[in-house]
């Protein structure tokens, strides 16, 4: 296991709960940058995650962060007049976007961080040890990550089970109609509930539930959790303090200038 | 970190330990009457039943006899999880079932439902059986090593790290085993565990039941055991066998007590030595030691349309001793000689103009070709089976041929469009209110003039003429399943694919559907079946395709699909009893075994019943 996996994984949620709330309060495209190449520097060399699995898992937040630069480059025309290429926009706009989309993309990689390098069991199971999470509470999570991951096969099977009953169909293609694809809904819906049922019959019968539950495999928490967690914030707070010193970062009173 | 209870000793032990009935009944019903549903429709009417600690019954019945839902009273499930209304006396393991909560029921009484993937919970093997212990409070210092004696009693050692997601349908279903008996329930009920297996893998998990259910004094003190004729195979195999079940053997509680609800008896091997019988109606037909109550009963049985074991079967035919013996080689050919050749084999199948012609085909998903390298011709007035070990393509081949999956290569579908196709799960395909609408569908659609009077027609031929206002969602099983195929028939289409359209039907059910298909093909249409029921496609199919890992490995006549051993292996394809015999002695008597079949349900049916014995 790489550091970042074997870090506790209720402590490496919860420190990435802290970033991703402190970089909400800063305005400025440094800022989050330099957040952003931290993370994707550790995700690369603490959790051994290939670089080519890092950048692939940047595509939905690129277009995230691509919009809200637009967006806001469009919106807000204070400040100076800047050129980007044959484009003339106002400074303003044009930090302020920098600062949500690089804020996007450095939130993105924390979340890259907790779903490649955390087991899911092991997340469940340090929820229940060490946030007191109940546990039914905790495999209902993880059956319902398990009925999620079914959901498109079964969808394609019933938008093919009922674009059969079309005699005038064209091979290849399902139909997309709204009404088909309602219909398919509605037998998804119905699939779904019967599966999650039978699901739960399955968790009850194994005694989920049925009073205090031991832990065979306990997920370990010491100091070298709560040292990594203290570490990450103490070079949070360096980049913040570094910032301010030299001048660039600003904090949401930028926003309403 | 570890809770208050760790350490202490699990709850399963203390719970069984006290309320055991006094009369050793580990599972006990009285009057019991069930309603289930919002419908409140009653399903079991008065069932009076007892398993003794340490035996194992047996439940048969008909589809929609309320086998699965006497299941679910004992393991709690009806009412408190599921919708329902229990009336009368229930005692499992010493407790009420409707009042001791399901997950602290489940300390003394394990479930194992019918689909195995449903009853996987977590990603991994290993974590699935330590989830089972504990959540019942087991001491961590001994689960590891009570998991891997569990999945190695089961079998199933080496999958231990594996992906639950991953296995094959016999592998899930035996770690389902595994993870119901690695806490050591005093009773274990058994919903079907091998309805959605293939054969070899129905064949795996029977071979761990007969295990479980081995020492059973109830079946062999049966004081009118039979001395010789088939019967006494089923005796003979319950006390004949030696009890190594360690687990139970061993420690001083009584020993483990068994329910289980099965049709595929042949698979099973060795069965249980007490069975009930349960009629359409829920009521009980025979309780009793097994040999006893399937040899009075044999007749009875086979008219509610029940599967019986081979041996039971031959017997009440007549003949004059176990299969394998030289007498009853001979009568068995002298009785399908006798019976004559009206089981219509198809000519059409050798020479029948393609209906559908698929050249270097190949259907993919996502993508990646899944189904590839097919050369296969869909022959007018054929059935063809496609059999195959589970997750090899047969169902994604179907998919292909109708045209929904995106394909490659050449497809021609010869005559008229469109081609009809019947999904394994027929709730997938509903897509009108009513039941009508549902069948009409497809003719509006094409725009069919006479939609009304087809759709009546059609109705009527399926059986659900009175269900025709009723919402499709709300049948049952075996009405849903009828209804799909009626949708799929009623243009007449020149070309009808059906997917395991018998899997989980009952017996009377399953020949139905085969008829229905059949007369399909005999009226010119051309018909592809996907199935693991090899008695069935020796009975229907013209022609056998193997589809192995994506590709068509064979496309024989059925005859010589089945009787080659090395193709049969290598598709995980395990012959029943008397396909195997054919196989092996019949075919060189010049045996037809479709008339073989007709004619041993003949001799089976003509037999009066024996009074009915309730005990």
């Amino acid at each position: 296991m790489s550091p970042l996996e074997r870090w506790n994984p209720t402590v490496k949620l919860a420190t990435v709960l802290v970033l991703s709330t402190a970089v909400l309060l800063v305005t400025d495209p440094v800022t989050p940058a330099i957040g952003h190449g931290l993370a994707v520097a550790a995700l690369v060399g603490l959790g051994r995650v290939p670089l080519r699995t890092v950048v692939l898992g940047h595509a939905p937040f690129l277009a995230v962060a691509a919009s809200l630069l637009v967006v806001n480059v469009v919106t807000r025309t204070g400040g100076e007049t800047v050129a980007v290429g044959p484009l003339a926009v106002g400074a303003d706009g044009l930090a302020v976007g920098a600062s949500l989309a690089l804020r996007t993309l450095f939130v993105g990689v924390l979340s890259l961080t907790l779903v490649l390098t955390t087991d899911p069991v092991r997340l469940m199971t340090s929820l229940h040890e060490h946030a007191r999470l109940p546990a039914t509470w905790t495999f209902a999570v993880l059956a319902a990550h398990r009925l999620l991951e079914e959901l498109p096969a079964t969808w394609h099977t019933v938008r093919c089970a009922q674009a059969v009953w079309d005699p005038r169909r064209t091979p290849g293609t399902l139909p997309r109609s709204p009404r088909a694809l309602g219909a398919a809904a509605f037998a998804l819906l119905v699939a779904a509930v019967r599966r999650s049922e039978r699901l739960a019959v399955a968790m009850e019968s194994r005694g989920l539930g049925s009073g205090p539950r031991t832990v065979s495999r306990p997920v370990p928490l010491g100091p070298p959790d709560v040292l990594a967690a203290v570490a990450v914030l103490a070079v949070a707070a360096g980049v913040a303090v570094l910032g301010a010193h030299a001048g660039w970062l600003t904090g949401v009173d930028a926003l309403v200038r | 970190m570890r809770e208050a209870r760790a350490g202490h000793g699990e709850r399963a032990v203390r719970a069984a330990g006290t309320g055991r009935a006094g009369d050793g009944a580990a599972v006990r019903a009285r009057d019991l009457v069930v309603h289930v549903g919002h419908e409140d429709r009653r399903v079991l009417d008065g069932v009076d039943l007892a398993v003794p600690a340490g035996t194992a019954l047996l439940v048969v019945g008909p589809s929609g006899c309320g086998k699965s839902t006497l299941a679910r009273v004992l393991a709690g499930v009806v009412p408190q999880t599921l919708p329902g209304r229990v009336a009368g006396h229930v005692e499992v393991a010493g407790a009420d079932p409707r009042d001791v909560p399901v997950a602290r029921l489940a300390a003394d009484v394990a479930l194992v439902q019918q689909c195995p993937g449903d009853q996987l919970c977590l990603g991994r093997v290993d974590d699935e059986l330590r989830f089972a212990l504990e959540n019942r409070g087991a001491d961590p210092a001994t689960v590891d090593a009570r998991v891997a004696t569990a999945l190695a009693a089961a079998g199933v050692g080496h999958l231990h790290d594996r992906a639950t997601h991953a296995l094959s349908g016999g592998e899930a279903q035996r770690v389902a085993l595994a993870a119901a008996l690695v806490a050591d329930p005093a009773v274990l009920v058994l919903d079907e565990p091998t309805a959605l297996l293939d054969p070899a893998g129905a064949r795996e998990v029977g071979a761990l039941l007969a295990g479980l259910t081995r020492h059973d004094p109830d079946g062999a003190d049966d004081p009118d055991a039979p001395g010789g004729g088939q019967a006494a195979e089923v005796a003979e195999r319950v006390d004949g066998a030696d009890d190594t079940d360690g687990a139970r053997g061993t420690d001083s509680r009584p020993r483990r007590a068994v329910v289980l609800v099965e049709h595929r008896l042949d698979e099973l091997g060795r069965l249980p030595g007490a069975t009930l019988v349960l009629d359409h109606d829920g009521r009980v037909v025979a309780h009793g030691p097994t040999p006893r109550v399937l040899r009075e009963h044999a007749a009875r049985l086979a008219r509610l349309g029940c599967w019986l074991p081979l041996g039971v079967r031959l017997e009440a035919a007549g003949a004059p001793g176990p299969l394998g013996s030289g007498p009853t080689d001979a009568w068995l050919a002298g009785l399908a000689a006798a019976h004559g050749r009206d089981a219509g084999t198809s000519t059409a199948a050798t020479t029948g103009t393609p209906a559908l012609r698929a050249r270097s085909f190949a259907v993919k998903r996502a993508g990646t070709p899944v189904v590839r390298d097919v050369d296969l011709d869909l022959r007018a007035g054929e059935v063809l089976a496609v059999v195959g070990p589970n997750g090899g393509g047969k169902s994604t081949l179907l998919r292909g041929l109708a045209g929904l999956d995106p394909t490659t290569g050449h497809l021609d579908v010869v005559g008229r469009a469109p081609v009809a196709m019947v999904f394994q799960d027929p709730e997938h395909q509903l897509l009108a209110r009513t039941v009508r609408e549902e069948v009409a569908w497809s003719p509006r659609l094409a725009g069919t003039p006479d939609v009304d009077e087809r759709v009546a027609r059609t109705l009527d031929a399926a059986g659900l003429a009175h269900l025709a206002g009723a919402n499709p969602f709300r049948l049952s099983g075996g009405e849903q399943r009828r209804l799909s195929l009626a949708t799929a028939t009623v243009l007449d289409p020149a070309v009808l694919l059906a997917d395991e359209p018998t899997f989980g039907l009952d017996r009377a059910r399953a020949l139905a559907t085969a008829r229905e298909l059949r007369r399909l093909a005999d009226g010119g249409g051309a018909v592809a079946l996907v199935t693991h029921d090899l008695a069935l496609v020796a009975r229907l199919a013209d022609r056998v395709a193997v589809v192995v890992d994506g590709r068509v490995v064979a496309v024989a006549a059925s005859s010589a699909v089945l009787a080659d051993d090395a193709l049969c292996a290598a598709a995980r394809l395990v012959r029943p009893p008397l396909l195997d015999w054919w196989v092996r002695t019949g075919r060189g008597l010049g045996v037809d075994l479709r008339v073989l079949e007709d004619a041993l349900d003949a001799r089976v049916l003509a037999r009066d019943a024996a009074p009915a014995v309730r005990r």
